[in-house]
């Protein structure tokens, strides 16, 4: 685990030093890199000195620092990370290092949490007529039983418009709303952008910083037209601390624009693949939303000049691509008793061996129980750069979390090289995407991928059902990677 | 830049399991000094091997047995017309096993005076773990003491820590 570095155990003072004590010190410690060692972008022990220096010299700073400090000082967040190697050799080309980090709750810690500010937002199109709607409703009555009176729920449907059939209120007459869910019957189009406009109305009725917000979508159809409006509305929305979950019920709805939606916020985009799964995906979620202890995390990396982060992913809760292409990068919520976790791949380039590269993590995360707001979190990781290899095994987490998330990648390659008319190609990924899927041990997957590799071979395509079922099967093997860990 | 041992694919280093084909390629990187083996994961086979008797080809048609072992780089045929013993030499007690194991660091690695043994029948090629002391190992699967298993081309072996490779011609 690694802690944010404190400035005075840098500078090697008291807490109580003076001010020419630390440019004493701050000096001294100085003087003893080597002149061609103070580069501040790539010596991070020189640039921690730095940091420390800058914000204890100046006596400003230093007070506001101090009072962090204090602050501080119980643990309000678990931040623990685990690296493919700590010691990466000295290379002529770029390299790859694989950090994971996982947030927790701490266990002492009281799990009072805000109340919930709800909207169930769910489709009403013609395709969701009989089992799919009846499911709908059966997992709508479920989550009107597990709010508690404080908690604000609010129902909407929509089809080619949005009708709110129960307006945001405090979950006090349960018959009633439930009386009014019952009403629900399906018909028409499917206009997502309606039924997001009218979810996000719904919420804002009651004060935003009062409450946990968060918006679940349930659709089996693609919204046609609007979908540019839609996530510039699921922006706005994250922006203002409302979340956003959206749930895809059969294999005929837009996956990349779900994904899309909920990136933002961190929420949960997931597949529904039979009706009889609604009522427990709906119930997991509202758990989840009912256990949270910190959200709105954010984590911007400050990483030294040349390192890429390539790739960025959730693993649990739920599994989900994160973009970190714009920071801060948008992680979602940590609940009481499921851990966050995610895995970054870094491109490291080419370095000299001697060199410490720091790797900044900045976390800013709400926690209500704490009545924290925006406080933000400093822990940095390091790597030295050396000649030899040291033949260090990556940690076993960190490797399965990277194989499951290769499989999923081979299986995303296999998709793209079909759409770009490939067919041989994505033929052949197929054929070892099954036997991978069949030494990992997951047979499901394995008799999946093999059913696309035939269907490709005898009809020259791929099922939607197929593409939902790999897409999201192998998608919550990461999730298993870290779930696995907790056994260890 | 480093190559899967499996595929042949261009990938960085550091990567931990190929792209192309998905292959782990941690294992080469630990036993390497730089160059890779060439048949570390060739024969990659994970699940449980087939006991004899279980519905599979077994090889009888071999003739010769090509151990293959990466750590000191020593390839050695024999023919498998007899019983082929694996352990390390003891003069002492005038045990010479066919494949001794002795230049290869079997002492320290934890090979057994006589580990294993394999043998051509009417069910193959059979190998048998000679109730060792620190066991064999079959493309990753501890074999249960005196009870044979078929061998096929590629299979990967671990006699204590010492890895083998054998190839059947």
């Amino acid at each position: 685990m690694s802690k944010q570095p404190d400035y005075y155990i840098i500078l090697g003072l008291p807490s109580d030093a003076t001010t020419e004590e630390i440019h004493e010190a701050a000096r001294a410690l100085a003087e003893k890199f080597p002149r061609n060692a103070r580069d501040p972008g790539v010596n991070a022990a020189y640039r921690q000195l730095l940091a420390a220096y800058e914000v204890l010299g100046n006596p400003q700073r230093r007070a506001a620092y101090d009072d962090e400090r204090a602050q501080q000082a119980p643990e309000l967040l678990e931040v623990t990370t685990q690296l493919s190697r700590r010691k990466i050799k000295a290379l002529d080309s770029d390299q790859l290092l694989y950090l994971m980090v996982t947030l927790r709750a701490p266990e002492h810690r009281e799990h009072k949490s805000m109340p919930l500010n709800l909207a169930l937002v769910f489709d009403r199109s013609t395709s969701m007529s009989g089992e799919r709607l009846a499911k709908v409703k059966a997992a709508a009555r479920q989550v009107v039983q597990k709010l508690s009176p404080e908690d604000v729920l609010s129902v909407v449907t929509f089809s080619d418009r949005a009708e709110v059939v129960w307006s945001a209120s405090p979950v006090e007459q349960r018959q009633r709303i439930v009386s009014h869910i019952s009403t629900i019957h399906a018909s028409g189009g499917t206009e997502i952008l309606q039924g997001l406009r009218a979810g996000v109305r719904e919420l804002n009725r009651f004060p935003l910083d009062q409450f946990i917000n968060h918006l679940v979508l349930m659709t089996d159809g693609h919204t046609y037209g609007d979908d540019e409006q839609c996530l510039a509305l699921a922006r706005s929305a994250a922006a203002r601390g409302i979340a956003l979950s959206a749930f895809g019920i059969g294999a005929d709805w837009n996956d990349l624009f779900l994904d899309q939606l909920v990136t933002p916020s961190g929420g949960r985009s997931a597949y529904i693949d039979t009706p009889a799964q609604i009522v427990d995906f709906l119930g997991d979620q509202i758990n989840g939303l009912g256990a949270i202890y910190a959200h709105k995390i954010r984590l911007s990396l400050d990483l030294p000049r040349g390192l890429r982060c390539n790739d960025a992913i959730k693993l649990s809760p739920h599994s989900l691509p994160l973009d970190c292409s714009s920071l801060p990068i948008q992680l979602g919520a940590v609940e009481a008793r499921a851990p966050l976790s995610l895995l970054l791949e870094l491109a490291v380039p080419p370095l000299r061996s001697g060199i410490e590269l720091a790797l900044p993590l900045n976390f800013t995360v709400d926690i209500p129980a704490a009545q924290l707001h925006e406080r933000t979190f400093l822990y940095e990781e390091r790597v030295m750069v050396v000649d030899n290899d040291t033949g260090a095994i990556p940690p076993p987490a960190v490797v399965r979390a990277v194989q499951m998330l290769n499989l999923h990648r081979m299986n995303e390659k296999a998709w793209q090289d079909f759409e770009h008319g490939d067919t041989e190609k994505a033929t052949k990924r197929m054929e070892v995407l099954t036997t991978r899927l069949l030494e990992a041990g997951h047979q499901d997957l394995a008799e999946q991928a093999e059913m696309e590799k035939q269907r490709l071979i005898l009809m020259g395509t791929l099922s939607l059902e197929g593409r939902k079922r790999l897409k999201y099967g192998t998608r919550s093997l990461l999730t298993t990677a870290v779930n696995l860990e907790k056994n260890d | 830049m480093i190559k899967c041992t499996a595929c042949g694919y261009e990938l960085l280093s550091g990567t931990l399991y190929c792209e192309e084909c998905g292959a782990s390629l941690l294992e080469d990187e630990e036993t390497s000094d730089g160059t890779l083996h060439p048949f570390t994961s060739l024969s990659r086979v994970s699940g449980r091997p087939v006991l004899i008797g279980q519905d599979v080809n077994p090889v009888t048609k071999a003739e010769l047995i090509t151990f293959v072992i990466p750590i000191s780089g020593r390839h050695i045929k024999l023919t498998l017309d007899d019983t082929i013993r694996i352990g390390r030499a003891d003069p002492t007690a005038s045990l010479y096993p066919e494949l001794d194991l002795t230049a290869d660091g079997g002492a320290e690695y934890g090979v057994s005076r006589l580990h294993a043994s394999i043998d051509l029948s009417d069910e193959g090629v059979l190998i048998v773990d000679m109730s060792s002391t620190n066991g064999t190992l079959l493309n990753n699967y501890r074999l249960p003491p005196e009870l044979p298993y078929p061998l096929r081309s590629g299979d990967e072996i671990r006699f204590g820590d010492l890895l083998v490779h054998i190839f059947l011609d």
